[in-house]
């Protein structure tokens, strides 16, 4: 079984800090907006209690960013953690994997004008370690394949949306 | 001052903002400050010291307001969204700093500034947008008379992030704070507060009903020491657990401190007419957490504990309400010092002030003063608008409350605080009134044998607590080897030195529950701006701030007589544990060792000797006057 990450989200308790640990791992920044993970709160929420959300990428076993990119710039690792890589020397900008992942995970550098996500920190996830709460684990686990269910999430559906215009914005700046 | 301070932490720079006259201008912030204050607390009221008029009523145009956070706010430093607000006390006149929890102050500096100063006042209400270094006012009329729930939400949605909590940060007043109620506060990320000394009222004053920060920008580490950086950051997170809060209030919220704290007559009943009611069980953390309630985690920025909750009343009279979990205070406060023993009820008072937005210590004190009066045949129902101000009656204390808040009827007297409104019912009202003697009511206990507590907050400048309550502990960092169990001398020097240390922690600004040994926190600030502090030197900083914070108010004119208390906290408790227990026999003694200890005259005024050897030379013409 590959070792990544495990996210629940009921175990969340909204405190960001794998936000922030990883865009500190990531790019020694201290700006949760640099972040390839995200934990949002929604306020109007099931309980009617505000409910936390977070998502990053899952490293699909079928993963449709891998599949649509017409370069081959994202491939599996074949180490422990088959995580999948993009190749930010083959990776044209073009978008296209932005536009297919249903998780909104797959994020687009304005100043690099390159495809970028969660790569599991080579190996070694920050948001994993700094997580106080347990939501976020890493672990060995089953290869993730997707469900339709899962993609209709108001989270996922956010993320995914906000990184379309993000990339169509920065594609173009 | 080491050459490369501050090589890391500041973004070095203010934002003023004047509403007479609409100008934002961007200011640097003088590296010798910042060396000699670090930040939040401590930076905050330097800057307004520097800037104040003295003499000025609260709500005079020309005072300012200064938001400030620290060096450590927005990194992985827990709770590390703290934010600090210090102006004029509306309730004293004299100094006040009130510091939030939440995302706020860490929001703050994504969008580009370590101060915001707000002076002027603006004809219409306006809200301030600060978004990546770019500050606009805008036009308010809409939110005029709202709540802070609706403020947030109607906010959240104009910049993009309707019904959830991202990357926008929402600071706002509610209809309290527009009408100017003296304990009218702050309220910031749906449920957190700066409560203290009227901050709601003195932004009301200024027509700014709310602040939004947004912003992507970093908080600056050098990159040589980023590794080093994180480990102390690390090592902060591991100690902060293992603290005795991070074993209480890490796992059950301040709530699981209820029934020890009643148990040693310390949580307040009937506004201190007693320590004693039945069914106590309903107050236990675990119960109310599990039972009368259904919760889930909502914690503030880079907290590592599971300490505040968004709940649900799942049993009693308000079965269904929402909101924030109660903290300790507010549970005895809105619970039996209202004689009220339901939980559920708080929390549905609770969600009805925070969305007003007053202070919870200046209102219970209030409320259950008039309570009490009422029972005794001191007011009627008359005199009351018709509200039947009976011990355990909700309804009557939440009708109040809104009266309170748009100062209506006797609500307008009320909103005057619990010392002015006692003063000006008088009769009896002044002899029953909970408050320190600078004009505030203290923090929501029975501190009348909690020496620590109250002490503190008599002698305290801001309004608030000052120092650490060390009744029932003592301290490593500090060297207080034994609790301050008696009401002595030694009560007065424990209490000056933890002044230094508490108010150096709030210059870093985290969540205090999250405290780590004095030696690791100090290193992790050392290590982000290239300071060169030990612990000695944190103190001297800490005692620096007091000792301004002091001279801030000798300016305004306040006396020894300023440092006591109302004539019920000096009365014993008439039953429960700590019966017959009273401060007032030894409070001179207790008093003239704290002030021996802080380097001050037996009136309470620093000498000039103290102030030139805390850098603070420029307040001594103050002393000469």
């Amino acid at each position: 079984m590959p070792k990544q990450l495990k996210i629940v989200s009921q175990k969340c308790t909204g405190c960001r800090s794998c936000e922030l640990a990883c865009a500190y791992a990531n790019e020694r920044e201290m700006n949760p907006s640099k972040s390839r993970i995200a934990a949002i709160a929604f306020l109007e929420g099931t309980y009617p209690l505000p409910y936390n959300f977070v998502s990053t990428c899952r490293q699909c076993a079928d993963a449709p960013c891998l599949a649509v990119c017409p370069v081959d710039a994202i491939e599996r690792t074949t180490d422990r953690t088959k995580r999948v890589v993009v190749d930010e020397d083959r990776c044209i900008g073009c978008g296209q994997c932005v536009g297919a992942c249903p998780f909104g995970a797959m994020l687009f550098s304005g100043e690099a004008k390159k495809a970028f996500k969660c790569e599991l920190c080579g190996g070694n996830p920050a948001c994993a370690e700094m997580c106080p709460s347990g939501a976020i684990v890493f672990k060995e686990t089953r290869p993730f394949y997707a469900k339709a269910a899962d993609c209709e999430m108001k989270g996922f559906a956010l993320l995914s949306q906000r990184n379309k215009e993000n990339a169509k914005r920065r594609k173009k700046r | 001052m080491n050459k490369k301070f501050p090589k890391g932490g500041y973004l070095g720079k203010t934002l003023r903002v004047d509403l007479s006259t609409g100008k934002i201008t961007e200011e640097t912030i003088d590296s010798k400050l910042l060396y000699q204050y670090v930040g939040g607390t401590g930076l905050g009221v330097r800057l307004l010291y520097d800037e104040t008029v003295p003499g000025l009523d609260p709500y005079d145009p020309q005072n300012r307001i200064v938001i400030a956070v620290g060096p450590l706010t927005g990194t992985l430093v827990p709770g590390s969204g703290t934010y600090s607000i210090n102006c004029r006390n509306t309730l004293t006149g004299l100094l006040t700093s009130a510091q939030a929890n939440g995302f706020f102050g860490a929001r703050l500096r994504y969008a580009g500034y370590d101060v915001l100063i707000i002076q002027g006042k603006s004809e219409k209400p306006v809200y301030l947008y600060i978004n990546d270094g770019q500050a606009a006012i805008e036009d308010a009329s809409k939110l005029a008379g709202k709540g802070t729930f609706a403020t947030d939400q109607w906010l959240r949605k104009k910049y993009g992030e309707a019904d959830m909590d991202h990357h926008i940060s929402v600071a706002a007043i509610g209809p309290a704070g527009e009408n100017l109620v003296r304990f009218a506060c702050v309220m910031n990320d749906r449920g957190h507060v700066a409560a203290t000394g009227g901050v709601g009222a003195i932004m009301g004053s200024k027509g700014l009903k709310a602040i939004v920060v947004h912003g992507n920008q970093a908080i600056p580490v050098d990159p040589a020491d980023s590794e080093a950086f994180l480990e102390n950051i690390r090592q902060w997170r591991d100690e902060a657990h293992n603290t005795g809060m991070g074993k209480s209030v890490g796992k059950k919220g301040t709530i699981g401190f209820y029934l020890n704290a009643h148990k040693k007559g310390w949580a307040p009943v009937k506004n201190l007419t007693t320590n004693m009611f039945s069914g106590t069980e309903k107050f236990d953390g675990d119960y109310i957490r599990k039972k009368a309630h259904k919760s889930l985690p909502r914690s503030c920025y880079q907290c590592t504990f599971t300490h505040c909750h968004a709940v649900q009343v799942t049993r009693g009279p308000y079965k269904g309400a929402v909101g924030e979990e109660v903290e300790y205070e507010i549970l005895a406060g809105f619970g039996p010092n209202w004689g009220i023993y339901d939980p559920g009820t708080t929390t549905m008072l609770n969600t009805l002030n925070d969305d007003l937005g007053m202070d919870a210590k200046e209102l219970t004190f209030l409320i259950s003063m008039m309570m009490e009066g009422y029972e005794k045949g001191m007011i009627g129902k008359k005199e009351l608008d018709g509200i039947a101000l009976k011990w355990g009656d909700a309804e009557a204390a939440a009708e109040m409350m809104r009266r309170i808040s748009r100062r209506e009827g006797i609500g307008d007297l009320l909103a005057e605080g619990v010392k002015r409104s006692s003063d000006k019912l008088g009769g009896e009202f002044p002899g029953i009134a909970v408050y320190v003697k600078k004009g505030n009511a203290p923090h929501v206990h029975d501190p009348r044998s909690r020496w620590g507590t109250l002490f503190n907050q008599v002698v305290a400048d801001t309004g608030s607590q000052e120092a650490v309550d060390y009744t029932a502990r003592g301290s490593e960092d500090l060297a207080i080897e034994k609790p301050t169990a008696e009401p002595d001398e030694y009560l007065g020097e424990v209490n000056a030195k933890s002044a230094w240390w508490r108010q150096f922690q709030e210059c870093l600004l985290y969540c205090y529950y999250q405290t780590a040994s004095g030696e690791t926190m100090i290193k992790t600030l050392n290590t982000l701006t290239g300071s060169d502090y030990d612990m000695e030197h944190a103190l001297r900083i800490g005692k620096r701030v007091v000792n301004l914070m002091r001279m801030f108010n000798v300016r305004e004119g306040m006396t020894k007589e300023h440092d006591s208390f109302s004539q019920r906290l000096g009365t014993p408790p008439v039953d429960g544990p700590a019966q017959g227990k009273s401060i007032a026999p030894t409070f001179e003694r207790v008093l003239q060792a704290y002030y021996k200890m802080s380097n001050w005259d037996q009136e309470g005024v620093p000498t000039r000797e103290i102030l030139e050897a805390l850098d603070l030379g420029f307040t001594i013409p103050v002393l000469g006057k």
